[in-house]
């Protein structure tokens, strides 16, 4: 039994980790190949061509491109992912606490917008074209078709300037109390459950009903099982790996892909501190924050592909 | 002429008046006696997560605040106009005429571990500056002294290189913070007001009141929080719903907006800053002197005033030194908008086809607005210009300085001769219009040497006058910039560097 599945975990891990060099590599080559140097965009007006030379000597600009790449590696291999140009700390005591930060978010949201979206959209597929599918299907639609920095202008206008029931900026004070930290998270994680619902609650319905529209579903109703049953024991099962998918693929964006929530409601994340890096050319610091996004995702990705297979006895066990 | 007259005076007028309501009001709020008490937060832009504590990598907006909330200087500027103030140094006098600096230190003035302010801490904190591989905006300054040297515990003498009367004044850089000698791990040790007691850079800086502060009669409020805030519409909302209680730079459209809430403020920084169209001087055909004045002439100011700042700037004279400076020529002529003068000079020039003007992003949206509009104000005058947006990457290492017309931008410096010196007299290589005029750089000299203050304005007058006749830079205008403040907040005094000069923290109080 666990043989198989072993041997998948293995071959998709391996997988994996040719992605991630892959993205290391690409992501080391397109920093390269900005316009401008590290050294001209830190020091930006003021350098003159001394402090330049200085600079580039200092930063190890001066070696060429593949030997800095081999030294990086062999550096994160060993843990290490290098000093920041521009603050002169260490890439992984920059990347912690965004990361952290960044994960606090994706969970809060996952947490809440992945069990509604799903049972929102199962309930949809169970009530079909009936007056609760539609409205479900309409107030989600318009949701998601708003972009997401105005949802969460909106939100701050409501919320934060009319009422002053919650924070506009969710800066994570050291001596905030629980409560207060609670407090800053409800904006953003209202508005990030705003764009993440829609789309899971429709791939929701979608898998649930595709299944539904299968030989043995009709089986099931013929032999006189309640609808409900069907649905939620010969169903539900089947349309979970899809499910899964979608699931994880969502807190993949929200881990990612939040950028622009980060920047209106300035809470420091890794997609701010990314976007920082790049406009300083600090390229451990973007090194390091492609490395951490891609090994999310790819981590991620592995997880919905292992819990698929987990939970679907026929890709378990393929027939030759 | 007459026209160009009451430009002038009327400029000098709104300077003044400008300069004298700030000026009375924080004594007579200081009538009433301050309130103690209460957290204070500040919404500043411009924080990166590469942020030290280290001052010679003071270098952006929310350090600038950093260093006027944390540490001191010897010497400060406040005000509208930008005057000099005693900082660490409580005076100071010159020998052998201007050569020759001698600083006297407060004697109360302790830093945030316990250790008293000595000369040698004084000493230590300029020489960074010029240390091997400091990258300090300062340096130019710290690279004029020739010696320094401790006069007992608290004085320093400093002999400059050369005369210059304008030395106290550059000592006000927010960079040239005082830290204690030795220090080699930058925590934001300092003897400012308040004490850092988190430091998470790009986000967040949280202090608390310093409670052996040299002032005895400033630092009112508790804890100051400064909070980098990099996204324009994320301050507004921050001021707006009361999270923050002063934020530095609005856009200018959302004043409007603001100005009716009963909660805010809206007050105004005089800075030097300012954003301009580089004509270089060693390029044809721009090497072209009628050119250059018909393409100066071609530009209506009080139309982009009104256009792009929202009527909220001060009319620029093709130099770097706004009208509301102590040392600003009112004696100049003032450029004003003149197509037909200008259709005249671009004919006597000699050149004809569009000329390219190239603008960008990297130097801020307001740039290329004013590019554009510039455009339609040369057509008049029958000259066309071609505003061709470059990317911001890259923008300063291959189109500043070297395209032959493009767009430039400036933070205030200092000391009007900084900025004169750095970017207009000749060698100097962060001279972005290749201008070099042996004319401009003796006034210069003569202006810096002069002992007299009538002398050096009149020296300084003349390097002006020279820049506005024939340098490369057109400056339309210096923004002011808005900053909301939470209408408790008094004691407030509006400067020509943002937050109330850098030290907002220590003077407000809540009532």
């Amino acid at each position: 039994m666990a043989h198989p599945l072993l041997s998948f975990a293995m071959r998709r891990g391996g997988s994996g980790l040719v992605s991630l060099l892959l993205v290391s590599l690409l992501v080391f080559v397109g920093t390269a190949l900005l316009p401008g140097d590290a050294a001209q965009s830190i020091l930006g007006q003021n350098a003159t061509p001394e402090t330049l030379a200085a600079l580039r000597q200092q930063l190890g600009l001066n070696e060429p491109l593949p030997v800095r790449y081999w030294n990086w590696l062999v550096g994160l291999a060993q843990g290490d992912m290098g000093t920041s140009f521009s603050s002169g700390r260490a890439v992984a005591d920059l990347l912690w606490p965004r990361l952290r930060a960044s994960m606090t978010l994706a969970l809060a949201a996952a947490v809440i917008a992945l069990p509604l979206a799903i049972s929102l959209g199962i309930l949809s597929a169970l009530k079909r074209d009936s007056f609760l599918d539609r409205a479900i299907s309409f107030l989600s639609m318009w949701l998601v078709s708003i972009p997401a920095f105005l949802t969460g202008y909106i939100l701050i206008n409501i919320f934060a300037i009319r009422l002053g029931w919650f924070p506009s900026l969710s800066i994570s004070h050291g001596s905030a109390s629980f409560m207060d930290w609670i407090n800053a998270l409800v904006l953003p994680v209202t508005t990030l459950v705003f764009v993440t619902i829609a789309h899971t609650m429709r791939l929701t319905r979608t898998a649930v009903l595709s299944v539904m529209a299968s030989d043995y579903i009709l089986m099931a109703e013929i032999k006189g099982l309640s609808p409900r049953r069907v649905t939620l024991t010969h169903a539900l099962p089947n349309a979970l790996s899809p499910i899964l998918s979608i699931s994880m693929l969502t807190v993949a964006y929200l881990m990612v892909g939040v950028v622009v929530i980060e920047t209106v409601f300035n809470y420091a994340g890794l997609g701010k501190l990314m976007v920082d890096a790049v406009s300083y050319r600090d390229l451990p610091l973007v090194q390091g924050c492609a490395v951490v996004f891609s090994l999310v995702f790819v981590s991620l990705n592995f997880a919905a592909d292992f819990l698929s297979v987990l939970v679907n006895p026929r890709l378990r066990e393929p027939k030759e | 002429m007459i026209r160009s007259d009451s430009f002038t005076r009327r400029a000098l007028l709104r300077g003044t008046g400008i300069a004298a309501i700030a000026s009375a009001m924080p004594y007579r709020l200081l009538a009433q006696t301050p309130n103690r008490g209460g957290d204070l937060a500040i919404a500043i832009n411009g924080a990166s997560s590469g942020d030290t504590l280290d001052p010679r990598s003071f270098n952006s907006p929310f350090m600038a605040v950093v260093g006027g909330t944390v540490f001191n200087t010897l010497v400060e500027t406040a005000g509208a106009d930008g005057a000099t103030r005693p900082g660490l140094a409580l005076s100071w006098s010159e020998t052998e005429s201007g050569k020759v600096w001698r600083f006297d230190l407060s004697q109360d003035a302790v830093f945030h571990d316990g250790r008293k302010l000595t000369s040698a801490d004084v000493i230590y904190s300029l020489m960074l500056h010029v240390a091997e591989g400091s990258r300090s905006n300062s340096r130019p300054i710290i690279n004029s002294i020739e010696t320094i040297a401790a006069d007992g515990d608290n004085a320093v003498v400093i002999t400059l290189k050369g005369p210059n009367y304008f030395f106290p004044a550059a000592l006000s850089n927010y960079s040239l913070a005082i830290v204690p000698d030795g220090t080699t791990t930058f925590d934001g040790i300092g003897t400012g007001p308040y004490r850092v007691t988190r430091f998470a850079p790009g986000e967040v800086l949280e202090t608390e009141r310093f409670d052996g502060y040299f002032r005895k009669d400033r630092a009112f409020v508790d804890k100051v929080s400064l909070l980098g805030v990099n996204d324009a519409a994320a301050r507004v909302s921050a001021i707006q719903s009361g999270q923050v209680q002063i934020s530095s730079t609005l856009d200018a459209r959302s004043v409007a907006l603001l100005q009716s809430l009963p909660n805010l403020k809206i007050s105004y920084m005089t800075g030097a800053g300012f954003a301009g169209f580089n004509m270089m001087v060693d390029k044809p055909p721009f090497d072209n002197v009628k050119l250059r004045q018909a393409l100066k002439l071609a530009v209506d100011r009080e139309d982009m005033i009104q256009r792009i700042f929202a009527g909220q700037a001060r009319l620029g004279n093709d130099t770097p030194i706004p009208p509301n400076s102590t040392d600003f020529a009112a004696s100049v002529e003032q450029t004003v908008y003149d197509p037909d003068r200008a259709r005249a000079l671009y004919a006597e020039s000699g050149h004809s086809g569009p000329l390219v003007l190239q603008t960008s992003d990297a130097v801020g949206s307001e740039a290329v607005d004013m590019a554009t509009l510039f455009a339609e104000h040369a057509a008049k005058a029958g000259i066309t210009i071609e505003v061709k947006r470059e990317p911001a990457d890259g923008y300063w290492s291959n189109v500043w300085a070297k395209a032959p017309f493009h767009a430039t931008l400036w933070g205030a410096r200092p000391t009007s001769d900084l900025i004169m010196t750095l970017a207009y007299t000749t060698g100097s290589p962060a001279n972005d219009t290749a201008f070099a005029d042996p004319e401009f750089d003796a006034a210069l000299a003569t202006a810096r040497g002069s002992s007299s203050e009538e002398e050096r304005k009149a020296a300084m007058a003349e390097a002006q006058r020279f820049l506005h006749e024939r340098g490369g830079v057109i400056i339309p205008a210096f923004a002011n910039l808005a900053e909301g403040l939470a209408a408790n907040l008094n004691g407030y005094e509006a400067g020509t560097l943002l937050v109330g000069s850098t030290r907002a923290a220590e003077n407000v109080w809540f009532g």
